[in-house]
């Protein structure tokens, strides 16, 4: 799992990882403290208490929330990766068919363009603050912002793709180095905070009235415009705490890590990134926009300008080098999802067909915007995935059916992981779009229904009598 | 070499996190403690720099 064997895709992407390339606890330690600790930890911060949340609340449900989701990571997928030692997509592709994985490489590439434009959008927030173009939210989604924060995005997601389709190597290495002191930026955006909301004892910091404050004048504002100010409540937080990460652990993407661990004990290292990037830097980041409405009475979340207001040129910095780190891997990583659909393409030009989608996604400045509903989307399209994989470890066998059936009949089109997957997606969907359920209400149903579904249909749909496939 | 980058580095974060601490409890201006953290930024990823550039120089090579 070093950066070579990352940048080309990976070694051993259709066997097992060998004993020889197996690494101890530490290098997955040292990767999650890095990989959640991105720029877009500067957005989800002020959307929580835009949103409404409350600080106790905040407190305690991402700390109930990012347990969840360390557990999962250890229990869920960690078994299952040094089990098999394969990569996700092989696996899939052994119980799914090729076919099918090629559909869930659109799908899962597509995510992670959108997921890397709103990094570009934070990113481009700070670029423009010394230029003094401002990231403005227009009320359409899918209207552009000003022509010069557009100008801005198209020139970072430029930068950003044309490095990516570069391989991301020397910027692996730089985020790894800019790890440690984005951490502590992150940290020092929350202290600074505290002090420009003149918040100097303990008691005052426990109890929370500049951020209740905070939170009415947000309301406020929403009821002049004659809109009913939202609520994110204790359970919406714990969840989305768990479920941030869900195409990752509970949809097993990071399978194509865990493969390489030596030791069951690697599985708790996402704690560190759990607890660093989606704990204390998103805690910090709502510190910021607090204090800003305190100071300015703006309540606008624009990464750059709370970064600066907090923490001058460092937030400035901090800001565009947590988004590039991050957009680098995602852009990356979408291209190795298209390239997959294509076999025969280069993996430089679907890296830039990633970077060009994602830079167009970016130049939507409400798009970042909705990140908070965005992740829970992410994760109740792809989290469900990872159910078919449990199933068929877990349980094909003692229900007397063939687990990799694909891999052992060569069919293309699993119809059972098909249905199983997309009609909990389609059902998840509905409610989200139609109803207005908030997606992380939806992701672990979604993800219960799969694993059900898929055992139902293989039931129904399996052959009696299967030929024994080569085992792995 | 590398030894004292990663010395320098680690006061750099230390640092970082010191300024606005001493900022909170009335100790600096936010100016002062803002140019702190810049000045610890780059004394950061000099450190990181200087240690690329000092271990191949200090790593003994194995012979082949």
């Amino acid at each position: 799992m070093d950066d070579n064997q990352e940048s080309s895709g990976g070694e051993y992407e259709r066997e097992p990882a060998p004993d020889s390339s197996l690494l101890g606890p530490g290098k997955f330690w040292g990767m999650y403290a890095g990989e959640h600790c991105a720029g877009t930890e500067f957005m989800i911060g002020p959307l929580f208490l835009g949103a409404g949340a409350s600080l106790r609340d905040l407190v305690i449900g991402l700390l109930v929330g990012n347990i969840l989701a360390v557990l999962t990571w250890r229990y869920l997928v960690t078994p299952i990766a040094m089990s098999r030692r394969l990569t996700l997509y092989y696996q899939l592709e052994r119980i799914a068919g090729g076919g099918l994985v090629k559909f869930y490489n659109v799908v899962n590439g597509v995510l992670f363009c959108f997921l890397a434009g709103a990094m570009i959008t934070v990113s481009a927030s700070a670029v423009g603050v010394p230029f003094g173009v401002d990231y403005e939210v227009p009320k359409n989604v899918f209207s552009l912002g000003e022509n010069s924060f557009t100008a801005i995005v198209l020139a970072v997601g430029l930068v950003i793709t044309v490095v990516a389709a570069a391989g991301y190597t020397t910027v692996a290495r730089a985020a790894n180095l800019a790890a440690p002191w984005m951490i502590a930026v992150f940290a020092a955006a929350g202290i600074a905070s505290i002090g420009q909301m003149e918040v100097t004892s303990l008691s005052q910091l426990v109890d929370g009235a500049y951020w209740d404050q905070a939170i009415a004048f947000v309301a406020a504002e929403l009821e002049a415009e004659g809109k009913t100010p939202s609520t994110f409540s204790f359970w919406q937080i714990v969840l989305f705490g768990w479920v941030c990460n869900g195409a990752m652990h509970l949809g097993m993407a990071d399978l194509s890590i865990f493969r390489f661990a030596r030791h069951a004990s690697s599985g708790w290292a996402p704690a560190i990134g759990m607890f660093l990037g989606h704990y204390m830097a998103w805690i910090a980041a709502g510190l910021l926009l607090a204090a800003q409405i305190k100071l300015s009475q703006d309540s606008t979340a624009n990464p750059g300008l709370l970064a600066w207001g907090a923490l001058g040129w460092t937030g400035i910095l901090c800001v565009v080098i947590a988004g590039w780190t991050t957009a680098n891997p995602t852009i990356y990583r979408a291209g190795l999802a298209f390239q997959g659909v294509l076999p025969g393409s280069s993996r430089v030009a679907m890296t830039l067909v990633a970077g060009t989608v994602a830079t167009l996604a970016g130049a939507f400045p409400a798009l970042a915007y909705e990140l908070l509903g965005f992740v829970g989307k992410y994760a109740t399209v792809l989290g469900p995935m990872g159910a078919v994989l449990f199933v068929d470890h877990y349980l094909m066998k003692r229900f007397g059916l063939r687990p990799e059936i694909a891999f052992a009949s060569g069919m293309q089109f699993n119809v059972a992981v098909l249905v199983a997957w997309l009609a909990p997606v389609a059902v998840g969907l509905y409610l989200i779009f139609q109803q207005g359920v908030d997606a992380t209400y939806c992701v672990i149903p979604a993800w219960l229904a799969c694993g059900v579904l898929y055992l139902v249909l293989s039931k129904a749909l399996q052959p009696a009598a299967e030929p024994e496939g080569e085992a792995v | 070499m590398n030894l004292i980058a990663k010395g320098i580095g680690a006061i750099a974060i230390a640092a970082t996190v010191v300024a606005p601490l001493l900022y909170v409890t009335g100790g600096l201006e936010l100016d002062t403690a803002k140019a702190t953290l810049l000045a610890a930024t780059f004394v950061w990823f000099g450190s990181c720099a200087a240690s690329a550039f000092a271990t191949p120089a200090e790593t003994p090579t194995p012979s082949e």
